[in-house]
Formats: C-alpha cells, sequence, structure tokens
C-alpha cells in the first residue's frame, strides 16, 4: 500500500494523520472536515485504537525515565558493591516486606510501581513456588551501559505522592570502576554515582571472611575511596551484608575506620536475611527498614560559601557558592 | 429531567463471578426486595443463561472471552422514588489479564473508562494465596507446585491492573480530578471460611493491595464489601436439587466491612452510587 492510499486526509500536503496527529488539530480526527474514508478498515489486525501503556512492567532503562521524572524528579538510590555481595537480594528483601505489609517509611504507604514485573523476577527466587527451595537471586547479568531501575511509589505523610528508583546494577560495574574511573565497561557504574541521592556500598561478610578475604578487602577498600572521589556526597552508607556469619570484631573495625574517614559522620548499617527459627527475626526485620528508611530520606547537602574569616562586613548571602 | 445512564465499570479476571453477580442482583432487582426496583430491563439476554442455570441450582458456564456485552437496566430506587439508568457489563474475565500481559487498553475499554462513574472490582480471595518466602517460611517446606507461568503473581495482578485503568482514566480527565469511587469486592467470600471483616481481611492477606488501594482513594471514595452471589458452590454439572427447590432469590449474602451480613447484595452497589460524581 503506498503512502497516498494510507492518506486519507484531503490536505495531504500538510498534514499526515494517521502517522502523525491531525494537521487540523483535531483530537478526534474523524471530526476533521479534511479527514475522509475509515482507518480501521486500511489497517484490519492492527487495532490502530488500541492504546499502549508507557511501561512494561520490567526494569526501567533509561529511557523509561521520562515518563516517572516529569513532575519531579524521582528519589535514586544507589546499591554499590562487589559481584556477590546482596545487593539484589537486598532490593529482593525490600520487595518482599512491601510484599507483606510491613512499612518501610514512616506514615508512608505503598501507592505503586511501574517495574512490578521486574520486582517479581527478583523476588521469585526468595518465594517458595515451583522452581523449587529458597534460593539467592542469581548472579545480576547485564550488558549495556545503564543500570536496571526499579521503581517505587510512595504516599507519604501529608498527602503528597514520591517516586523513587532503585540501581539493581553487576557488581562487575564496580570492579571495573574501582579500578579505573574512566573504564569503558563502567559507564553503568559512573551513571549510578552522577545521579544517585543516597549510595549503599555492601561490604560482603562472606568474602570478606572467606579463601580470598585479603583482596576482597582491599577491593572493598578502593571502591570506598573511588565513591569517595566520584560520588562527592554525604549520602552515603555501609552496609555490611550477611551478617548471620561470624565476623572478627578486627575486621569490622578496620573496614569501618576506613569508611568514616571517606566519610565522617556516614551511617554503617548490618543486615541479613531474617531467620524465621529465630525469635530474634523482628530484629532482623528491624534493621532492614531501618536501612532502607535511611535509603529514602533526604540527606541535607552541605552549602559551600566563600567567607572569608578576614573580611567580616562580607554578606553571607552573596557568599553562597552552591551545594556541595 | 432526563440523566444519563449511570454506567459501572465492573472489573475482575475470570472466574471471580461477574456473571454470577450480575445474574443474581438482577434477579434481585427483578422481585423488587432491594432498595431498588427494576423497572425495564432492556436486553437481558447476557444473563438468560446464567439465570437458568442458577435456578436449577447449577454454576453458569464460563463467559467466553471474546463474549463483551452490556445491559441497560432502568431502576428506581425506593428512597427517593427517583428513575436511574444502570449499565451492567458481562465479558470474559480473560480480556482484563490480556491487558496486563500486552500492555495495551483495547479500544472498547476506552469508552467504558471514560463513562463509568463508579469502579467495582471483583476479587476472588482464595485465587490470590501469597506464597511462602523467606519471610515466613519455616527451614523446610514442601514445594509448593502454585503458579504455572511466570507471569506477575496475583496480588501484583490485582494493583497492575487497578494502576493502569487509573493511569488511563487520569490522562483522559482534562483536570487531574479525582479517580471515581471504588468498591472492591471479594468474591466468594464463604470458600474463605473465615470471622474476620472484608476490611481486616484484606489488610490481613493482601497487605500490599490493601495499602496500594488506602494510598490511591481516599477514605470516603473506597469500601471493601466480602460478597457471595450464590450463598454457596454450585457444580456445572450436578444439579443441587435442594438449592433449586427453595430457590436462588434468597441466595447469596454480603458482608459490610464491619463484617455485618445482609441478603441484600445490592448494598455495594447502592453505597457506590451514593458516592459517585453523577448523584
Amino acid at each position: 500500500m503506498s503512502s497516498a492510499e494510507l492518506n486519507k486526509c484531503r490536505m495531504e500536503d500538510y498534514c499526515f494523520f494517521p502517522s502523525t496527529s491531525c494537521g487540523a488539530g483535531f483530537m478526534d480526527a474523524a471530526q476533521c472536515p479534511h479527514y475522509h474514508g475509515d482507518m480501521e478498515k486500511d489497517t484490519p489486525g492492527l487495532a490502530s485504537d488500541d492504546e499502549r501503556f508507557p511501561w512494561t512492567g520490567r526494569a526501567f532503562g533509561l529511557k523509561d525515565l521520562r515518563f516517572v521524572s516529569t513532575v519531579r524528579r524521582p528519589h535514586v538510590v544507589g546499591i554499590a558493591g562487589l559481584a556477590d555481595a546482596g545487593k539484589t537480594t537486598l532490593l529482593g528483601m525490600l520487595f518482599l516486606m512491601i510484599y507483606r505489609g510491613h512499612r518501610i517509611i514512616d506514615g508512608a504507604t505503598f501507592a505503586g510501581s511501574f517495574t512490578l514485573q521486574g520486582w517479581e523476577n527478583i523476588t521469585r527466587y526468595l518465594q517458595l513456588n515451583s522452581d523449587g527451595p529458597i534460593q539467592f537471586p542469581p548472579h545480576t547479568t547485564q550488558s549495556g551501559r545503564f543500570p536496571g531501575l526499579l521503581h517505587l511509589k510512595f504516599r507519604m505523610n501529608g498527602g503528597s505522592e514520591r517516586d523513587f528508583l532503585l540501581s539493581d546494577a553487576p557488581g562487575e560495574w564496580f570492579s571495573h570502576w574501582t579500578d579505573n574511573a574512566e573504564a569503558e565497561n563502567a559507564a553503568g557504574a559512573r551513571w549510578i554515582a552522577d545521579n544517585a541521592d543516597n549510595l549503599m556500598i555492601v561490604a560482603d561478610t562472606d568474602a570478606l571472611t572467606g579463601p580470598q578475604k585479603g583482596p576482597a578487602r582491599s577491593n572493598l577498600e578502593f571502591l570506598i575511596r573511588r565513591v569517595q572521589n566520584n560520588f562527592r556526597k554525604d549520602s552515603v552508607a555501609l552496609v555490611w551484608s550477611k551478617t548471620d556469619l561470624p565476623r572478627p570484631d578486627e575486621l569490622i573495625t578496620t573496614v569501618n575506620r576506613h569508611f568514616k574517614s571517606c566519610f565522617p559522620g556516614a551511617p554503617v548499617f548490618s543486615v541479613k536475611v531474617p531467620d524465621k527459627d529465630e525469635k530474634a527475626d523482628e530484629a532482623s526485620l528491624e534493621a532492614l527498614t531501618e536501612l532502607f528508611q535511611w535509603a529514602f530520606s533526604t540527606v541535607p547537602k552541605k552549602v559551600v560559601v566563600d567567607w572569608p574569616l578576614a573580611s567580616k562586613d562580607i554578606d553571607p548571602f552573596l557568599s553562597y557558592r552552591g551545594h556541595q | 429531567m432526563k440523566h444519563e445512564p449511570i454506567s459501572l465499570l465492573l472489573l475482575g479476571e475470570s472466574d471471580v463471578g461477574k456473571t454470577h453477580y450480575g445474574a443474581q442482583i438482577l434477579r434481585r432487582l427483578n422481585s423488587g426486595s432491594s432498595a431498588f426496583e427494576l423497572v425495564n430491563g432492556a436486553n437481558l439476554k447476557p444473563f438468560k443463561n446464567a439465570l437458568e442455570k442458577i435456578s436449577q441450582g447449577l454454576s453458569a458456564p464460563h463467559t467466553p472471552r471474546a463474549e463483551s456485552s452490556e445491559s441497560l437496566w432502568t431502576l428506581r430506587q425506593r428512597s427517593n422514588d427517583s428513575n436511574i439508568e444502570l449499565i451492567w457489563p458481562d465479558y470474559g474475565g480473560e480480556q482484563v489479564s490480556g491487558m496486563i500481559d500486552s500492555k495495551t487498553l483495547p479500544a472498547a475499554w476506552r469508552d467504558k473508562l471514560v463513562k463509568a462513574s463508579g469502579w467495582i472490582f471483583m476479587v476472588r480471595p482464595s485465587q490470590v494465596t501469597l506464597p511462602e518466602d523467606i519471610l515466613t517460611r519455616a527451614v523446610s517446606l514442601p514445594a509448593v507446585d502454585d503458579s504455572v507461568n511466570s507471569t506477575l503473581s496475583r496480588q501484583l495482578k490485582l494493583i497492575e491492573i487497578l494502576q493502569m485503568l487509573q493511569y488511563k482514566k487520569q490522562s483522559y480527565l482534562e483536570h487531574k480530578g479525582m479517580l471515581p469511587p471504588i468498591v472492591v469486592l471479594l468474591s466468594c467470600y464463604d470458600e474463605l471460611a473465615t470471622d474476620e471483616s472484608p476490611d481486616a481481611y484484606c489488610r490481613a492477606h493482601l497487605p500490599m493491595f490493601d495499602q496500594y488501594l488506602s494510598s490511591n482513594w481516599p477514605e470516603e471514595r473506597r469500601r471493601i464489601f466480602g460478597v457471595s452471589p450464590l450463598g454457596q458452590p454450585l457444580s456445572q454439572t450436578q444439579p443441587n436439587d435442594d438449592y433449586a427447590a427453595s430457590g436462588p432469590d434468597n441466595k447469596g449474602f454480603v458482608i459490610d466491612e464491619q463484617g455485618g451480613k445482609t441478603d441484600d447484595l445490592l448494598a455495594p452497589i447502592e453505597w457506590l452510587l451514593s458516592v459517585s460524581d453523577v448523584c
């Protein structure tokens, strides 16, 4: 079929309906005096009247961001950590807690998510279903330059809605990024460092106490340093994962000291998968809630002022140099 | 003054009891025992088969996927002696599941969505059990084959369909107005064998869906009822003679939010009409 046949508008020099909207501005092109013919007859099976939705349910890619950031920039939570540190499991735990009605943010209720399928793909492994016993999510493999982003919407205390995005990125990106901040295959990690509002660095207890504990520790310490240099914000937390495993005090002290020297005053969390057999199970859930409570909160930025002590006459208002 | 007929959007996946509910409230309307009385019913055909089956003590067959019909009922409201016209739809529930899978809104649904001044969302909780997970398990539980496909789990489907329609409805509204009021019907409530009120049941067993509802509809514009259109399960092939003998008019019940039981199957509709924008 030629394009001339497709064009059902008599003003075909300037109107290209149905390829574009009606050139004369009619919402319903059938109302347009220049329109003739029945579009549906031309495109059987295409169901051209059906309306698409702007989300697929899977994790967001870069293009999808526009759709949740039109009204207000969403709050982005980055999760950095080396491979198998438990980044995806953390996300899965968060979603399961919401799935079971736990309140993550004080006074806020879950109000929707445009990536429900993406969440389910992660949490399926933590649920008991036909796939067999509960296991941890498989290694996040992702080619490309952009992390998968999972979306949550909450109705906040006071009635306003707030969108949140959480990154799900493979650990290798952070290894490459730690080795070389400009590395070609670290683009995804750079995106997170550039865009995250809050960033968690995951310390893998299993790796830090395992046979490769030496390299694991130095990799983690260099990752912390990389975050300090490239993230340039205070909203960073260190998250010890898998803390059901024994951790030597000395290890905790050294790693925490290094972290605190890079980010004075930044919080350190210890989380693990709750053990239903233990009565103390509530404590693990509380630790997770505390972590996400922090992740979803806005850490106030430092105000930079250029205010030489010598000249006391300068108006502090004029010495404002933006936020750090 | 001539009013536009009031159209209600009835939502529900397959096998939640949409046709049974439609047939039973039609019967109630005809007998004139509720707050409304049927003055005129044009096109009763969609429910004819179901009405016949139920009066024989049988359950009605599944409504085919392609089936989509609307029945226009003129009702007299006893309280103020006014007439309203109600459009009651019937369709195969796969249409709703299909929307979730394809992420498209069929053109026919656009009109439904634009016109509807109230939403009725039927959920059959016995079909929406949450799988055991890492937060609830005892260490070794036998693996249960609870879903064959890897599409969205049931609780998430409930949220997805509502947020899809919510998104479209809001895009049609010229001013970002309020969503139409919603009634959630927990159907086949007799299957649940619970003493909990529908409100409490939803909060305990569908917690995420419950939070989604309360986040998106103000309290005065949402209500959760339990409903059992038939009052008890019926087979599609083995007629229940006792049921047929005593007549389906007396069967079926509604549980209101606080747990009060009534045989007025129209109670949820009455509430919905009382808060919908056109009345």
